[in-house]
């Protein structure tokens, strides 16, 4: 499963290659034109219709990179993106595309107070241990500084339906924007993929991408929180995993179009397709970047909901995977005849 | 002040129109504008764009102002048929209990909390909107998710050139806009009036607008908070407009901000100044890094208590505000 091969490779804000050849190489058989443009977006283009639709999903992870590298050979690590302190200590890493084990280490619990033992302890105050005893040790092995850290998770089923693994933000979108581009073509429509970078860490591919393909709608594919679990109020799940793909209806980057929303909702409703919508107003999606280009772009964004978004083990259900690819399919269908008016 | 701005302004606060819904809005601006300009268009974003032609090869000047209005986004229905609200730009919660507000199809509803909710508490998890219905279902037959509310409150005068109510923010702005066009005369450049969407959630229409016109200066016409309330205010009402020299995202630009001080002081007009905190006040960072870069410089209404029923503004800084912008139009050759 594509999914699969996503989530396993490697690519945190800047270093999206490894996401990218790996799309590359699944697409190139099913587009008329695949290119990458000067800040490393992957761009593809699918038929040569009067209506130009822009899919949107961004290639990058959040990670870490090398911020020190330390006498004794530890390494200190910076965040490329947003990361939750309580959930990193422990974890093991990977540094490098190289995959360089190594684990989150802290300080001992004999010698911590019983007040540090409490409290959250900060990233910095982490360190990766590779189980070198000096930093000429650390040098050996080609590490140096600003190099790439991943979370060391290996996609797996949980079961038939639901999996786990690292980077579902936003691979997940990967994988439906590619099954979108591998299936039929849409004569009436010329669909460009826009595979982004850079969007962890303040959504800058997509400027450059709705800049230079200027369509003239576009449509963000995601992968969203879903923050279901013991003890939580239904209204602050943000969306629910398994009830079917989100819809967004406004988050901190932007406030989706009036057109581009109805008509999602029109192809889930009038096609049976199980959906929600993303009861949570913060974060950003390329969507919001993508609107402001040019005098301005009709955008959306369509979200997989995952559990434990942004750590090292997220878990998704692939009905809502599968639900993202028919909504999308649904929805070109009705843009290609016309129902799409600004 | 002639009585045609009061009955505009009336006018303008009236329309329902939060930010991303600002369709009834354009679609009044455009019906109140089109006789004093020459063309009028609404842009891919949204933002209604009218066009007071000058001669060929003058230079562009844009006057923009943020149309929609500060609301509310339905997320959720409680099983009792409340509705769970996010804020569409800067509402505070405790502005609200109490208030009503209108839906897009005219469904009134009361904002309420839970009686006893020590202010500190409170944020927009802890409120809901009644809206009189019995269930989650009925509730959600009447008002979708993701659709919006704004405050429900009239204009009303008070004190000495005093006007209250909701809305002003930024309805004033587009008001004096208004003023300008009608009353402009002959000046030596081409007039651009912008009226932005999405102001109120930061800087959003602007960057589009100011892209699809390319204009050669931009004057941005906006709202600040007036003492007293808070430590934010910096201006006074009935004081004149205030140039913003500076936001937390954007810095006026020098040469044109002197010139709206010379022009300001050369026709005795009222000025104050005033530096802004907000990283996300309105669309002058977003005019100004557009299209290659674009001379802005922000012109702002002082109002009291900014995104609640209560908003306070003063005839007197509408009118110097629309003197003052023909005064600089007339001297853009």
């Amino acid at each position: 499963m594509l999914l699969e091969k996503l989530s396993n490779a490697c690519g945190v804000s800047g270093w999206e290659d490894e996401v990218r050849d790996l799309l590359r190489r699944e697409l190139q058989r099913h587009v008329d034109a695949i290119w990458t443009d000067p800040l490393g977006n992957l761009l593809v283009r699918k038929g040569s219709g009067p209506v130009k639709v822009m899919l949107d999903a961004h290639m990058d992870e959040v990670g870490f990179c090398v911020g020190a590298i330390t006498p004794e050979g530890y390494l200190k690590l910076k965040k490329i993106g947003g990361l939750d302190d309580r959930v990193l200590p422990g974890r093991e890493v990977w540094v490098t595309q190289r995959r360089i084990p190594g684990v989150l280490g802290v300080k001992a619990w004999h010698l911590c107070s019983s007040e540090e033992r409490r409290k959250v302890i900060p990233l910095s105050e982490m360190y990766v241990d590779l189980g070198c005893r000096s930093r000429a040790e650390v040098e050996a092995l080609g590490i140096e500084l600003g190099d790439p850290v991943y979370f060391a998770t290996t996609f797996e089923y949980f079961s038939d339906r639901v999996v786990k693994g690292k980077a579902f933000d936003d691979r997940a979108g990967c994988a439906v924007l590619a099954a979108v581009l591998q299936g039929e073509a849409y004569p009436g429509l010329t669909l460009y993929g826009a595979f982004t970078v850079q969007e962890e860490v303040g959504l800058r591919g997509a400027q450059a991408a709705a800049y230079q393909l200027n369509p003239d709608l576009v449509v963000a594919l995601e992968g969203t929180g879903s923050a279901a679990g013991p003890g939580v109020d239904p209204a602050d799940t943000i969306t629910n995993m398994g009830e079917g793909p989100a819809i967004s209806l406004m988050d901190a980057s932007g406030i989706p179009n009036r057109k581009v929303f109805e008509l999602l909702v029109a192809a889930a409703r009038e096609n049976g397709i199980r959906h929600q919508f993303r009861r949570f107003t913060g974060g950003g999606t390329d969507a919001g970047a993508a609107a402001l280009q040019r005098a301005g772009i009709p955008a959306c964004t369509v979200s997989v909901p995952c559990r434990y978004i942004h750590t090292g083990a997220a878990l998704l259900h692939l009905d809502d995977l599968e639900g993202a690819v028919a909504l999308i399919r649904h929805f070109l269908r009705k843009v290609e005849k016309g129902e799409f008016r600004r | 002040m002639n009585n045609t701005l009061p009955e505009r302004l009336q006018r303008l606060v009236s329309l329902w129109g939060p930010a991303g819904r600002e369709h009834r809005v354009a679609g009044a601006l455009e019906e109140m504008i089109r006789s004093f300009v020459d063309e009028v268009r609404t842009d891919p974003f949204g933002n209604l764009i009218a066009v007071r032609r000058g001669a060929p090869g003058s230079r562009r000047v844009m006057l923009a102002a943020h149309m929609d209005t500060a609301g509310a986004l339905a997320v959720e229905a409680t099983p009792e048929g409340m509705i769970r609200l996010a804020p569409v730009g800067d509402w505070k919660a405790v502005h609200l209990i109490g208030q009503r507000v209108v839906w897009e199809n005219g469904t009134v509803g009361v904002i309420q909390c839970e009686p006893g909710t020590d202010p500190k508490d409170l944020d927009f998890r802890k409120l809901w909107c009644d809206i009189g219905a019995g269930s989650r279902d009925e509730a959600l037959e009447r008002v979708s998710l993701g659709e919006m509310c704004t405050l429900a409150a009239g204009l009303q005068a008070m004190g000495d050139g005093i006007v209250v109510g909701a809305g002003l923010d930024n309805r004033a702005g587009c008001a004096v806009l208004l003023e300008v066009a009608e009353r402009l005369g002959p000046v030596p450049c081409e007039v651009i009036f912008a009226f932005t969407g999405q102001g109120s959630v930061g800087a959003r229409g602007g960057g589009p607008a100011a892209y699809g016109v390319r204009p050669d200066a931009a004057l941005v016409v906006d709202t600040a908070p007036a003492a007293p309330g808070g430590s934010k205010a910096q201006v006074r009402l009935g004081q004149g407009p205030a140039l913003r020299l500076k936001d937390g995202a954007f810095m006026a630009h020098f040469e044109l901000s002197q010139r709206v001080r010379q022009v300001a002081e050369e026709a005795g007009l009222p000025l104050q100044t005033e530096i802004s905190p907000d990283r996300n006040h309105g669309d002058a960072r977003a005019i100004a890094a557009a299209a290659g870069g674009v001379p802005t410089a922000v012109l702002d209404l002082p109002v009291r208590y900014l995104g609640t029923a209560g908003e306070m503004a003063h005839w007197k800084d509408l009118t110097a505000l629309a003197d003052l912008l023909r005064k600089v139009l007339q001297q853009f050759g």
